[in-house]
């Protein structure tokens, strides 16, 4: 996108800022941003028809000035947002203004700061309909915003037909985002997934006795606008809030409740939190992708190695449970590399709490109470796996 | 950390402008009396390299001609030797009233883990030998460490703090446990339906806690009969 695109961008926004205000405030105030109906964005779009436009907002003046205090904060929040995105995207061109390629609107959105955890979706995916199905009830300016995403040039002809841009420009996030979440669940998305997985672009996990697990984004519901992205740790199989304040405002809606279970069920070679699965799930697992997680866990045991005598405190019953588990993952699992193994022995530790070097009793008050939390069964097939 | 001179701040307190130095947040001011009672310091000579000169850089008392090179030298021993004291102190009366203070302030952020519902955290050492591992942050909600969430934190030695602070804290303001009687597991889904080998984990480790209730209802019940 080049700057004079966003010059003009600018000037429209100044032109149409306040019916698309208007707009913006009738439509969310009948049906929410969440179900806002497909009838109410059509008529939406439709009274972008040059002078109709005004027309309709003299009948529904009332109506409006209700909603007035309350349009106005959203708005300043959203164009916050927006304009940030955009000068996100400015400085980008301007510096690659060199390259010949021009950079499209998904990578652009996707090197924001705080968007890290998104994978870019393939075009193909977005310009096959059926994909789509039904997010066009969910997402105001739908049409738009999908123009938006796929750089589709708006039509010079009639510069009064788009509404002013903060608002496509937040419907397109939050249909991109949750186009993010069905393309995840498809083969292609989680190759990619699984690529940021290895170059640990989520993050670790924050647990120390998990010794940097690599974690997984993962959403608490599907619908968007009721939580934030949080964080699946594979190997403690608990979920963390993200450090990074950006990555906090991040929509968990974006992820999906499913994507993490799916890709743990694809690429069953991720140590879970039953330690190695079984000889015949590594050997058949991708060579290539053994070899990551090999060298991953090699990496964190040397840290952990490296550390010293971090593990110091732990003792006693702690090492009989560790040294049960190891002989169960050394035997299950007898052709998998030795780090690997390594690392699984360290993984069934379970922080104790001592006082001066003495273990606190499950007797005292302040005693243990959340062992189980952490505990596994020694031997896998207790659970009947 | 910092190697901020302390010589260009001669009207500040010297443990005033170390507690306020970015990443040492979590240290609480140690005593005057605390410092200058030496039955307190047993041991630490051997410890901390010019430890006669860091004991007097840290109460102000410092009026030695030296160079540069071994001023920052006997500013870093001080700064260790800050850490020693305090991870004694904070397990004085006084000093688990200050900690208690910061605790609940909220001084030492929060949980990581979602279910713990930013539940406040506390420092710990894993080890009380110095120079073994940084601090972690210990959650009374899920009785587990985590790692500190900024960076400038990880550079902080977990022995000026210790290993069991955190514990003797809960001992001294019982009060302060959560109830844990209701704890959440989380169990991964797809499409709605929980992964089958997780759920069998979740219930296992459901019967594990029940089996601990149960122990912990026959201590009660024992407990109550000797009373009688």
């Amino acid at each position: 996108m080049s700057i004079v695109g966003s010059e003009q961008w600018s000037k429209n926004e100044e032109e149409v800022a306040f019916p698309a205000g208007e707009i913006m405030s009738e439509s969310s105030t009948a049906a929410g941003n969440v179900g806002y109906g497909e009838n109410s964005m059509m008529e939406g779009v439709e009274k972008y028809d040059g002078k109709g436009v005004r027309e309709d907002e003299e009948d529904e003046e009332e109506e409006q000035g209700r909603d007035q205090e309350d349009q106005e904060q959203e708005e300043e929040e959203e164009s916050y947002y927006v304009t940030f995105g955009n000068w996100a995207r400015l400085m980008k061109t301007e510096s690659g203004s060199s390259r010949s390629e021009v950079e499209t609107w998904i990578s652009s959105f996707c090197s924001i700061r705080g968007h890290e955890y998104f994978a870019e979706v393939t075009e193909e995916f977005i310009e096959d309909d059926f994909n789509l199905t039904g997010l066009s009830s969910l997402v105001p300016f739908y049409k738009e915003a999908l123009d938006m995403i796929l750089d589709y040039d708006p039509d010079p002809d009639e510069p009064s037909r788009l509404p002013n841009m903060p608002v496509i420009e937040n419907s397109a996030e939050q249909l991109y985002g949750l186009i993010h979440a069905r393309f995840l669940l498809t083969r292609a998305g989680l190759t990619i997934m699984a690529e940021k997985y290895d170059l640990q672009h989520f993050g670790t996990c924050p647990r120390y006795l998990c010794h940097q697990t690599p974690v997984l984004p993962i959403g608490s519901s599907d619908l968007p606008g009721n939580d934030t992205v949080k964080l699946y740790c594979p190997s403690c199989a608990d979920i963390y809030s993200p450090i990074g304040k950006e990555q906090n405002e991040v929509d968990g809606a974006y992820f999906g409740t499913s994507f993490a279970g799916l890709f743990l069920k694809t690429y069953t070679d991720i140590p879970g939190p039953f330690g190695v699965p079984s000889v015949k799930i590594l050997a058949a697992s991708v060579p290539q992708k053994t070899n990551d997680i090999a060298t991953h866990s090699s990496k964190t045991s040397g840290a952990a190695s490296m550390t010293g005598a971090g593990g110091q405190p732990k003792s006693g019953g702690e090492t009989e449970n560790t040294n049960g588990d190891g002989n169960d993952t050394t035997t299950t699992a007898s052709t998998a590399v030795t780090t690997t193994t390594e690392s699984e022995t360290d993984k069934w530790d379970i922080y104790d709490m001592h006082l001066f070097g003495f273990k606190i009793s499950e007797r005292a008050k302040s005693g243990p109470r959340m062992r189980w939390l952490r505990e596994r069964p020694r031997d896998v097939s207790e659970l009947g796996i | 950390m910092d190697d901020i001179s302390s010589e260009s701040d001669c009207t500040k307190y010297w443990i005033d402008w170390f507690l306020g130095a970015q990443g040492n947040e979590f240290f609480c001011e140690i005593d005057d009396e605390f410092l200058s009672d030496r039955f307190n310091m047993t041991g630490l000579n051997s410890e901390v390299q010019y430890y006669q000169y860091a004991m007097d850089l840290i109460m102000d008392s410092f009026e030695h001609d030296c160079d540069d090179q071994t001023r920052e030298q006997i500013e870093r021993s001080a700064r260790h030797l800050y850490g020693l004291i305090h991870a004694r102190y904070i397990l004085t009366q006084r000093g688990l009233q200050k900690m208690f203070d910061k605790y609940k302030n909220g001084d030492f952020g929060v949980c990581p883990r979602i279910l713990c519902n930013r539940h406040p955290v506390l420092p710990v050492g894993l080890s009380d030998i110095p120079h073994s591992a940084p601090v972690k942050m210990f959650c009374m909600k899920c009785e587990d460490v985590y790692n500190p969430p900024l960076a400038r934190f990880a550079t902080i030695d977990g022995a000026y703090f210790g290993a069991s602070f955190p514990f003797l804290l809960f001992q001294a303001y019982p009060h302060l446990i959560p109830n844990k009687n209701a704890p959440e597991r989380f169990v991964p889904a797809i499409f709605g339906f929980k992964i089958h080998e997780h759920a069998k984990l979740a219930r296992w480790q459901k019967t594990r806690r029940l089996e601990l209730m149960q122990r912990l209802q026959s201590y009660e019940d024992e407990e109550n009969g000797r009373n009688k």
